[in-house]
């Protein structure tokens, strides 16, 4: 048994699931060790102390202004059927065309028949159809974005969502990705108009991130979402580029941004 | 109505008749609202964090897969809300000031403090990740699987997570007097 089997087996203690089996091989192994067996020890008076933690009764008109809320919001409908991969779910949902919400169709066709123009053409090469705006991409409620702008990519192994724009007064670039080989995501951005504020990671895989004067780099593998947060200078937001890659494919695209109330 | 499944309740809800939706907050508002405030420590804060949460929901009830548990999901869209307004925080202040009393000994915090509210210091002093996968787990009582479909991580991660941040927060309690060592 190694340190990794002994930590499998204490969660297991203390959700009251180990077997006889692994009961005994868990003695054994703290019969030798003193601090794991002292570990055992605490971590089983934590789970005693997390029981006595009080449970709080919401406010009394929470529902109300959920539904006071929602009243406002138009009615749901069920989307397509989805893939069994709950992320992969999600990034279906995010992309399928909800009732009053401008999406088109043509603009998303577009984009596709972009990417294959890219992967043809090759590497970071300039693709010869119109730079993507704003005013092809939908704003999609739910996601706290305000005037944000959305790019679907998709290059057959990994299929993914990059979407930015503002959120009280900073500027958020969201990405969210699905596939099975690595993928590298790079922004060529202006320092001087955006200032890199941080990087979080949302979910999936540990990425790589790296950054080198106007250029950054996310290097992921199979799912994963992030966040990379800049200081605006105050003025309009200068067009972004987005170089994404898998496995020698590469796609391309620049978005450009309206942003008013910036100036 | 009350004896529907959540699924049931959503398809009602997608059917056109809003109160099944209604069910469905009031079934859920109570662990909604305890797992954010665990996670925010604040009242208030946890009340917009719920909230949001259940508008959420609502306009995104069309893509929700029946094949997984309405509660898993409604976490996920809840954990995601809560790292959105944690992030926010961070920006602005810091989340963690003023948790510790610093001229104070650990027994005279204990003294002064009710467990709960050291656990939940405590608790605060987690990485918001690892904290998030403790009150799901402790409080919210969800399953490896149902954790991993949350945070997006395979069950092995969120094991280990789980295990570091129990580790954590026995060293925690220990050093604000709560003798976690018994």
């Amino acid at each position: 048994m190694d340190k990794r089997e002994f930590e499998e087996l204490a969660l297991k203690e203390y959700d009251g699931t180990l077997t006889q089996a692994e009961k005994a091989k868990l003695d054994r192994w703290m019969a030798e060790r003193s601090d794991d067996c002292q570990e055992m020890v605490d971590q089983g008076d934590l789970s005693r102390l997390l029981a006595q933690m009080d449970t709080v009764e919401p406010p009394p008109d929470l529902m109300a202004n959920v539904m006071s809320e929602v009243s406002r919001c138009s009615q749901p409908q069920r989307t397509n059927e989805i893939s069994s991969l709950p992320s992969f779910a999600s990034f279906i949902a995010w992309f399928q065309p909800r009732p009053g919400v401008t999406f088109s169709l043509g603009a998303v066709a577009a984009m596709l028949i972009m990417a294959a123009v890219t992967l043809v053409t090759g590497p970071f090469e300039q693709v010869s159809s119109p730079q993507a705006t704003g005013s092809i991409f939908h704003q999609q409620p739910g996601f706290g974005i305000d005037d944000s702008q959305e790019l679907a990519f998709d290059l057959g192994v990994t299929k993914g969502l990059v979407r930015a724009g503002l959120i009280n007064g900073e500027f958020l670039i969201e990405v969210e990705a699905i596939g099975e080989s690595e993928v590298s995501i790079e922004f060529e951005i202006d320092p001087e108009n955006l200032k890199f504020k941080g990087l979080y990671q949302n979910s999936g895989s540990q990425s790589d991130f790296s950054r080198n004067n106007n250029r950054m780099r996310l290097v992921g593998h199979g799912v994963f979402g992030l966040q990379l947060l800049f200081e605006t200078a105050n003025k309009p937001i200068a067009p972004i580029t987005v170089y994404i890659e898998s496995i020698g494919q590469t796609w391309r695209k620049t978005i450009t941004f309206n942003t008013p109330g910036v100036e | 109505m009350s004896n529907m499944t959540d699924a049931q309740l959503v398809q009602t809800c997608l059917d056109g008749d809003i109160k099944g939706f209604e069910m469905l907050v009031e079934k859920y508002q109570k662990t909604i609202f305890n797992g954010a405030l665990k996670m925010v420590k604040d009242y208030e804060d946890a009340q917009d964090i719920t909230q949001t949460t259940f508008v959420k929901v609502y306009q995104n009830l069309g893509s929700f897969d029946p094949r997984y548990k309405f509660f898993s999901w409604i976490y996920r869209i809840m954990v995601n809300e809560t790292m959105k307004f944690i992030r926010k925080q961070k920006n602005h202040s810091d989340l963690n000031s003023g948790i510790e009393s610093p001229h104070k000994t650990p027994e005279e915090n204990f003294e002064e403090k009710q467990l709960s509210e050291l656990i939940q210091e405590a608790l605060m002093v987690l990485r918001p990740e690892y904290r998030a996968v403790m009150v799901l787990r402790h409080f919210a009582d969800l399953s490896y699987r149902e954790l991993g479909y949350v945070f997006d991580l395979p069950e092995k991660t969120v094991k280990s997570r789980l295990y570091e941040s129990r580790k954590r927060l026995c060293c925690l309690l220990m050093e604000k007097g709560v003798a976690a060592r018994g």
